[in-house]
């Protein structure tokens, strides 16, 4: 070791023996366990066993995540059943089954992502929403700019409006069936959850567009069908910030 | 053999994992057991936070609350550890937080106190310096106690906690003003001492 290194370990020395912060952090680290009051642990064993009710475990993630996604999933159908498929039928069927499948696939991703999230513990970051959020949006929309041409659209304006009020209550529909899953976990990142959900409802509302409106110009789709995702996350993600905000460290939210 | 084990009653070594499917379960012996292995790792991941070191206590119990909450989610065939960190790591992060937003509006708590309590201002400027001193659990039961006059039962709802909780955070509020305000007194006193003579 050179000198600069042997003045830094003296440094260092000098410094842990009067800092109380860093000697606590040395003793966390050569594991030394620090006992807690036994008033205190007897009266948590109290506490914890005067509410004791057997509980019955989540399901596997593989459950869940089907659950997730065929409640999520409702709304489209129905919209689809009552509103008609013109959008499946005006489709390009080779670029359309590209579109849906990669639909489909960013979807799966977003559904997993909120199933993990309800899980302390599970989280991971391919699943979290800093990263689901915008690369389902930038993979959406580069599949549409892909698959769709510019086409004429007089009713620019009226014809997109009403699909956006369309999509959103598609969307939020979604939310509320895939929540009815959600509300069993306990998501510890109430923000991350948030973002996720949206998403997934979000893609939720583009797939029910896509599905009865017969409009295949780019523009239409890429502002007005693309703008129910983004606007999905916008909204989980809000949802989810004042729900971390407003959250008292003593509530959590409904387990089974 | 991990350092979290502990025995069952036939002196085999119950796992982590197996006193929390004793748990979801209601094993009330199961839940002693897990109590007394995992509040040392909690406790010295509490105390490692050198911002919250004196809040570990509280740290503590509301992480159990959450795992209490939270017993369902956890998977039977998957590690403990993880989960119950989880847990641990968002109740603190969710108190740094709150700490820091409550810092940002100490000096309204004093103005709120000025115009609920009709005492001397420099009485009141003492209480409200000793209620600042508390931890923020402790200060908010305090206030809903004695400033909000709400009952104990009507302050366990509002902090979603038991009576006892409250009752405890009550008694250390209690212990460690009163030490302040003695040890204040024993201040203020000594320095009268020199102009008396």
């Amino acid at each position: 070791m050179g000198s600069a290194g042997r003045e830094a370990k003296d440094a260092a020395r000098s410094h842990l023996a009067v800092c109380a912060d860093c000697q606590a952090r040395m003793i966390s680290s050569q594991g030394q366990l620090e006992e807690t009051a036994p008033a205190l642990e007897q009266e948590l064993v109290r506490q914890l066993q005067s509410e004791l009710v057997p509980v019955r475990p989540l399901p596997e993630i593989w459950i869940l995540f089907l659950a997730v996604v065929l409640l999520s999933l409702i709304p489209v159908a129905a919209g689809g059943l009552i509103l008609g498929h013109k959008g499946l039928l005006a489709m390009h069927l080779p670029r359309a089954a590209v579109f849906l499948l990669l639909l489909a696939g960013t979807f799966a991703w977003a559904g997993m992502a909120t199933v993990k999230e309800m899980i302390p513990g599970q989280a991971d970051r391919r699943y979290s929403a800093r990263v689901v959020g915008p690369i389902s949006l930038a993979e959406t929309l580069l599949t549409i700019l892909l698959a769709f041409r510019v086409l004429p659209d007089p009713a620019y304006l009226s014809g997109g409006i009403h699909c956006y009020i369309t999509g959103l209550v598609s969307t939020l529909l979604s939310a509320g069936c895939a929540w009815l899953v959600v509300r069993r976990g306990y998501p510890v990142r109430a923000l991350s959850l948030g973002g996720v959900l949206g998403v997934l409802s979000g893609l939720a509302g583009l797939m029910l567009l896509s599905v009865i409106c017969p409009n295949m110009s780019l523009a239409h789709i890429a502002v007005w069908h693309w703008g129910v995702a983004v606007t999905g996350l916008l909204i989980g993600t809000l949802v989810g910030r004042l729900a971390a905000f407003g959250r008292s460290p003593l509530q959590g939210y409904r387990g089974s | 053999m991990d350092k979290a084990d502990s025995s069952d009653s036939g002196g085999l070594p119950r796992t982590l994992e197996a006193l929390l499917v004793g748990y979801q379960k209601a094993d009330a012996q199961a839940i002693a057991e897990l109590v007394c292995v995992v509040n040392p790792l909690l406790y010295r991941y509490f105390r490692a936070h050198p911002g919250m070191r004196e809040e570990a206590p509280d740290l503590l119990q509301e992480a159990w609350l959450r795992i209490h909450k939270a017993r369902a989610t956890y998977q039977p065939d998957k590690p403990a550890r993880p989960w119950l960190y989880a847990i641990a790591k968002h109740t603190l992060l969710d108190a740094v937080r709150r700490k820091a937003r409550v810092m940002l509006r100490e000096t309204s708590l004093d103005y709120e106190l000025v115009s609920k309590v009709h005492v001397s201002p420099e009485s009141l400027l003492e209480v409200a310096r000793l209620l600042n001193t508390l931890p923020e659990s402790q200060r908010e039961v305090i206030q809903l106690l004695k400033v909000d006059g709400l009952t104990l039962e009507e302050v366990a709802a509002k902090t979603s906690s038991s009576v006892g909780a409250v009752k405890q955070r009550a008694h250390r509020a209690y212990r460690k003003l009163r030490g302040l305000f003695f040890i204040g007194q024993a201040s203020a006193r000594e320095q009268k001492k020199p102009s008396e003579l």
